[in-house]
């Protein structure tokens, strides 16, 4: 083969290679102040939920981008980042930096509040004296307690596809105990695709909105989500239990079981950070997590940022906990 | 073509025997073998194949590169080499030209290495890199148009069809599956140039006429995004997904795909060759998405 050739052939493909950076978008440059700018501005064109948390995001800018300058380290900057966060209080915002715990916007969630007012070895132990199933990758444990129905969710996930053998399970009890406390959320599609056998006629659960442009008024149509029946119907009483661990997802599914007529609702307030959320990066490689939606309850009314209500409100205490008795399970088998 | 395999022959023996990096003996018999089993199948075939071959098998592996900036996800250009890039031909030339193509590559780009960090939920964690998937899939028929001394010009249609699902992996928080889902028909343009009975260049280019398209939702996840993935099952998932499509304009969509490939005839049989891919796919709905992917493939073809 000719020189040419050769040189021809490497010319071609080196001319390609090299102009390939002017087809790309500008990044956000990797320092203090545009690392501060760039979080700031994503919030500010992608997060929905601003009004439900009473939060004026310009006035945390205010507050907060005279403290960044050039010079800012590292830490600093991550007080400031975590400072401006905290104003959210949204247990859907996370940040995440290197070697160190992930901070939670979510005070409760960041700081551990009542996290120990709630164990499921000291249910699994104490009350169904360790006679209990698991499936769904463990994200399923149920047993009896007495004549009642004991099924706790830790997830949502594909363990709602035993919803089916759960309910067989116990179909000679006299009712259903679906304790969704410390349920960390997951996929809710999984629960609504499978929750057929628990509801006797379509029902309105929620509906929510997205955000699909950088404006602040720029939202998708409301979409409604709602139950069906399939199956053969659980017609038995139920009581749903939460707590201000109960979050996402679970809390979509706990509103899903709201609107039956067979259910009680017991225990805490839910979490409150029901709209989905999405992950992002920043130029140094630290991470975060923002919401990007709207929800309403199926009567119009959001449960995002105060979380869901319960009918009978109902919470352990540290001094119960210690002695092994979950006073939240015992008011709950005392409807039955 | 014999001598050449004589020669191919030699030149082990002669490296086996005066080799000054010492082989263990039964390693050296065992590659002596193949080494002979390689050239007899080289040589039986190109000896059975005396007609005009119309039809060609290549086998491509290579080093790629992507360069991806996805801004419904991140604004940052995710890039990496990675070595896991095959592609697969099929071509047929007789009365028409035909080309069938299967493309997969996987890059895990990342910005930063990754790191470790401690969540609520699962403890410990040690975050992970992206992941792209990438598998094309094209079927090209065209006419020659011009077949003279030593050029050969085909002109003609590209199915195109690309599917691409990737996740992004934010820390604690996954980003899944904002695909991107492409099918649409290029003007096919494949131009060979013989440079002489052993060494040629053959190259393909492919203009899109138009596209359809499904991309993630300016979000990545919105209610249409959960209503698509409500079912749990991969191909009604997929099927959803495809249906959101949207036939997009040459404003809203471009690309450019395009090859370069050297070959060197080993006989009449079996061509070896380096090929270079560049693929450029520009989108703009519902947010800038941009990527540019480069492959340098090394092939093996055989004629029949």
């Amino acid at each position: 083969m000719k020189n040419y050739h050769i040189i021809l052939f490497a010319f071609l493909i080196l001319s390609l290679v090299g102009c390939e950076n002017a087809f790309f978008e500008p990044e956000p440059a990797n320092n203090p102040e545009n690392i501060f700018e760039n979080l700031w501005s994503t919030f500010n064109s992608e997060y929905a939920p601003f009004e439900e948390r009473g939060v004026d995001w310009d006035q945390q800018y205010d507050i907060h981008r005279p403290q960044v300058k050039p010079s800012t380290s590292n830490e600093e900057l991550i007080t400031i980042i975590k400072s401006m966060l905290r104003s959210l209080d949204d247990g859907h915002v996370s940040f995440t930096t290197p070697n160190s715990d992930v901070f939670y916007s979510n005070y409760l969630i960041d700081q551990r509040i009542d996290d120990e007012l709630f164990d499921l070895e000291l249910i699994k132990n104490n009350y169904l004296q360790n006679d209990f199933l698991k499936s769904g990758n463990g994200l399923n444990t149920y047993g009896w307690l007495g004549n009642v129905g004991y099924w706790h969710i830790k997830a949502i996930g594909i363990n709602m596809f035993d919803i089916n053998s759960i309910l067989d399970y116990f179909a000679s009890a006299d009712g259903l105990i679906v304790d969704m406390r410390h349920s960390s959320g997951g996929n809710f599609t999984y629960a609504f695709s499978e929750f057929g056998r628990l509801t006797d006629e379509k029902r309105l659960v929620f509906s929510s909105k997205t955000k699909n442009g950088p404006g602040k008024n720029d939202y998708t149509e409301l979409y409604e989500w709602s139950v069906y029946p399939k199956g053969k119907y659980f017609n038995k009483p139920i009581v749903l239990i939460t707590d201000r661990y109960t979050i996402s997802a679970s809390e979509r599914a706990a509103m899903a079981f709201k609107v039956l007529p067979n259910v009680t609702h017991l225990g805490d307030t839910t979490n409150g950070a029901i709209a989905t959320k999405i992950g992002k990066e920043l130029a140094n490689g630290w991470y975060y997590s923002l919401v990007t939606q709207k929800t309403y309850f199926n009567d119009g009314n959001t449960f995002e940022g105060v979380g869901i209500p319960p009918e009978i409100y109902v919470k352990n205490t540290s001094s119960e906990m210690a002695v092994g008795q979950d006073k939240t399970l015992e008011q709950a088998l005392g409807i039955f | 073509m014999k001598r050449a395999t004589t020669l191919t022959c030699f030149h082990l023996d002669w490296w086996f025997e005066k080799s000054e990096i010492r082989i263990v003996p039964h390693i050296v018999q065992h590659m002596k073998k193949y080494t002979f089993l390689i050239i007899a199948f080289f040589f039986t075939s190109s000896l059975i194949a005396q007609d005009e071959k119309h039809n060609e098998f290549s086998l491509n592996w290579g080093m790629g590169q992507i360069m991806r900036q996805d801004q419904t996800v991140s604004p940052f250009i995710h890039q990496q080499w990675a070595p896991i890039n095959v592609l697969l031909s099929y071509s047929r030339s007789k009365k028409l030209d035909q080309l069938a193509e299967i493309k997969f590559s996987l890059y895990n780009p990342s910005i930063v290495d990754p790191y470790s960090f401690n969540s609520f939920y699962n403890g410990n964690e040690t975050d992970i890199a992206h992941s792209f998937k990438l598998i094309d899939f094209n079927y090209a028929l065209g006419k020659s148009i011009l077949d003279k001394n030593q050029w050969r010009l085909v002109v003609g249609g590209k199915s195109r069809n690309q599917i691409y699902s990737s996740d992004y992996n934010f820390g604690p928080t996954l980003t899944p599956s904002p695909m991107f889902i492409s099918f649409g028909l290029d003007l096919w343009l494949n131009l060979r140039y013989a440079i002489n009975e052993q060494h040629y260049f053959n190259s393909n280019l492919g203009l899109p006429l138009f596209s359809y398209i499904y991309r993630a939702p300016y979000a990545a996840q919105n209610d249409d995004y959960f209503e698509n993935i409500y079912s749990h099952k991969g191909i009604k998932e997929f099927t959803n997904r495809v249906k959101d499509g949207e036939l997009e304009s040459w404003g809203n969509s471009q690309r450019f795909d395009f090859d370069l490939r050297y070959g060197y005839v080993l006989n009449e049989k079996w061509d070896v060759g380096l090929t270079y891919l560049l693929a450029m796919n520009f989108n703009q709905s519902p947010t800038q998405f941009t990527q540019i992917e480069n492959v340098f493939f090394i092939s093996g073809k055989i004629k029949f």
